[in-house]
């Protein structure tokens, strides 16, 4: 049966149709793991039990694959009576995988800023809230832009995995057209190009918004 | 006192060892409000005292060990994956650094493709292309391949980093000694490159390892397959897909702690005594 190019192109508009839940998919847990990942890393520093408790959960998210997060999420949750959809399920488990990466990027960026911030913070007799918020934080994004874009750039290529669980972003669509034609190569084929562009784009795009924010970031 | 086992099933749903002291029967099983009035033998002093608790982690432990089953066709995968891993990382991480111009460009193109797909996708598309292509590769060769390249096309940028970032005195120091390009590239340069990018190695290795958790959606049956084929026969969703992560973890987290101790002596290794 050979390699149909026009059944092919003929794929593409529809699977370009799931770019959407894609990008919806890929931004969610970003901004998910970002949030959770910034919350896990402020309770390591705190230290005693929380903080060890932290550090032991971010060690076993690093050793453990995404794969097995969405089916724990997506199994465990209804057994205690939480019914949530797919693309909810799938988001979660983005967020708590990449939360244990992003800990590192916001701890090495944390650790880039000079001690004597913080020290002059305490001076200022700022409370630790503020000391976050309006001391560590701000000076902390620079340092991290670059790897946290790295990391959109992961999610995203992450986000396949949820056709897994059936939720209609471009790799899903793709299966939905294999099985009712009973033609997987085209369809895939498709997909995995369009993921390799759209993944190539977003880097670029990245690292054109890295450049930018290193030479206007210069003191 | 006697210590009676009694092996036959007492409740209608599932068997139960009771351990009968005297007058009072322990029962390990997990109905906890089900009494058992006549099994005991003893009219009216039957106390079963359930222990739920326990009889989930004996469980949680036996689906445990059957997942581990499958931590051969894991370590299978994740191998081979090294087979195809290693040698592209090597070639063309130092064939970026060497080349330039056109052949730069290509070099740089395959790596790409290969790191910057998504490896879920990639793999479906090599499973589901080649056999319409004529190619007829095993699903474990096919997983081999695609995770190993798509490693490699990440660890092929290490190598080329470790290799650039080298003070340029090394080369010159093997040219003064009239050492050849490739001299100098195999006892100058990469010797320092690799053993400096080690520790990101040993996180692509972890890559790797996690990565083969998709081998189980084409077939294979590593660990993750043995998770879903236990959920089929049971419905105990938190035990399984805890045990799961626990598998993976107990497989991964050794590979961390080496990856630590590799960085932690690589680091005292570039530090100021080294040299003098």
């Amino acid at each position: 049966m050979g390699f149909d190019v026009g059944f092919a192109l003929s794929t593409i508009p529809i699977i370009v149709g799931a770019i959407g839940a894609t990008l919806f998919a890929t931004v969610l847990s970003c901004v998910g793991a970002s949030a959770v990942g910034f919350t896990f890393e402020i309770i390591r520093r705190s230290g005693g039990a929380p903080g060890f408790a932290v550090r032991f959960l971010i060690d076993f998210i690093r050793s453990t694959p995404v794969l097995a997060w969405l089916y724990f999420i997506y199994f465990v949750l209804p057994f205690y009576g939480i019914r949530l959809g797919a693309m909810t399920v799938g988001v979660l488990a983005l967020s708590l995988y990449y939360s244990g990466y992003l800990a590192e990027v916001f701890k090495a960026g944390i650790d880039a800023i000079p001690k004597g911030q913080q020290e002059a913070a305490r001076a200022l007799s700022l409370s630790r809230r503020d000391t976050v918020v309006f001391v560590i934080a701000p000076q902390m994004l620079r340092n991290i832009a670059a790897p946290l874009g790295n990391y959109l750039v992961s999610i995203l290529k992450a986000t396949p995995y949820l056709a897994v669980l059936a939720v209609p972003e471009m790799l899903g669509r793709a299966f939905d057209i294999a099985s009712e034609t009973y033609r997987y190569a085209e369809p895939l084929t498709v997909a995995g190009l369009l993921f390799l562009a759209l993944a190539l784009v977003v880097s670029y795009g990245v690292k054109r918004v890295e450049q930018r924010l290193l030479a206007t970031g210069r003191r | 006192m006697a210590l009676v086992i009694q092996d036959r099933p007492h409740h209608q749903t599932e068997d139960c060892h009771v351990a009968r002291f005297g007058s009072v029967s322990l029962c390990a099983c997990s109905h906890p409000r089900q009494v058992h009035p006549k099994k005991a033998g003893i009219a009216g002093a039957t106390i079963t005292i359930c222990r739920g608790g326990l009889r989930r982690l004996v469980s949680t432990f036996e689906i445990w060990l059957g997942i581990l089953q499958g931590v051969r066709t894991t370590a299978t995968v994740t191998a081979y994956g090294l087979v195809f891993a290693v040698p592209f990382a090597l070639v063309f991480g130092i064939a970026q650094f060497l080349t330039t111009g056109l052949t730069r460009f290509l070099v740089t193109a395959v790596i790409e493709f290969w790191r910057s797909s998504a490896v879920v996708v990639l793999l479906f598309v090599f499973y589901y292309v080649l056999p319409v292509v004529g190619v007829t590769l095993s699903a474990l060769t096919v997983s081999a391949l695609v995770l190993g390249l798509n490693a490699g096309g990440y660890a092929s940028q290490a190598v080329r980093a470790g290799l650039q970032s080298l003070p340029a005195g090394q080369r010159e120091a093997g040219m003064a000694l009239g050492l050849s390009r490739a001299q100098i590239l195999l006892l100058v340069e990469l010797p320092q490159a690799l053993v400096a990018m080690s520790p990101t190695f040993v996180n692509t290795l972890i890559q790797l390892v996690k990565a083969t958790a998709l081998v189980s959606l084409v077939t294979l049956t590593d660990m993750t397959f043995r998770a879903k084929e236990i959920a089929q026969t049971q419905n105990n969703p938190v035990a399984i897909y805890s045990a799961l992560l626990l598998a993976f973890f107990v497989v991964c987290y050794p590979i961390t702690l080496a990856g630590r101790w590799l960085e932690a002596r690589v680091n005292v290794e570039k530090g100021p005594s080294r040299g003098i």
